[in-house]
């Protein structure tokens, strides 16, 4: 990797912005950023199972597909890990925290059908970078689709109070307002 | 769903074609000084639109119930 770290690390979480730039894992995007805590939430589970994942995918694809000669069994061996650990994630925390538990709710689950993350696990391999590397990238991968979730969470929390044309309330200027967030986030494009 | 999913990708990507790229089906459809609109043709440009068409539906549907 001729690429220094600075600029690996910028081009995770602001050039190639997951969110904004690459449009993996939307759902969410829309979906929770209508409440700031709701978006941290989401956020923290994402950072959380992103970087468990990342990790656990590509050591799996090194150990296990490479050495075999799996590899076309790639996305049903991620799919599989990424669930199995949703559901292993969420019941540790169901143990050991009950409060986080309560306040992540629906979206602990939710995650296992996040593009991000197994998005950011089939970008590991396929950009063939090593373990430190797949592992800076998933969690700045992950810090870049928090801050796209908290930048748009803040707006919609201003909208609330704000007085909308009654045909663009909702869903349709939520949707204008990430096409103009993505807009700006274009014009960083350059950097790397 | 099939069905209005489908319609709903046909008019985003005729409009996105037309006047991101002026062509239609690989077809050229606008004069040759058309400069194009680079934006629609990027994933935001998608978003912009999609929200747009909403707001028109809405503003349709909204007109139809003020005549009831």
């Amino acid at each position: 990797m001729e690429q220094s770290w600075f600029m690996f690390i910028l081009s995770a979480i602001i050039v190639n912005n997951i969110l904004l730039i690459r449009f993996l894992g939307n759902c969410p995007f829309l979906g929770v950023t209508t409440a700031m805590d709701s978006a941290l939430g989401m956020s923290a589970a994402c950072i959380f199972v992103n970087v468990l994942s990342g990790v656990l995918c590509w050591i799996f694809q090194k150990a296990v597909l490479d050495t075999l000669g799996l590899e076309y069994l790639q996305t049903l061996a991620f799919i599989l890990i990424i669930a199995g650990l949703v559901q292993f994630v969420e019941m540790v925390i169901q143990k050991v925290s009950p409060a986080l538990y309560r306040a992540l709710g629906i979206y602990l689950p939710l995650i296992t059908t996040n593009c991000m993350i197994f998005g950011v696990a089939v970008l590991n391999i396929r950009e063939d970078y090593d373990f430190m590397h797949t592992l800076v990238y998933s969690i700045f991968t992950a810090v870049g689709f928090s801050m796209a979730m908290v930048i748009m969470a803040g707006i919609r929390e201003r909208m609330l109070i704000a007085r909308i044309p009654k045909l663009l309330d909702g869903v349709p200027l939520g949707l204008i307002t990430a096409g103009m967030i993505g807009l700006t986030f274009y014009g960083l494009a350059g950097i790397s | 769903m099939g069905i209005g999913f489908t319609i709903s990708l046909v008019v985003v990507s005729t409009i996105r074609e037309i006047l991101g790229k002026g062509s239609w089906f690989g077809i050229p459809v606008m004069p040759e000084s058309y400069p194009g609109m680079p934006y629609l043709l990027k994933p935001p440009g998608a978003f912009a639109l999609l929200g747009s068409l909403l707001g028109i539906m809405n503003f349709i549907s909204l007109k139809l119930e003020a005549k009831k």
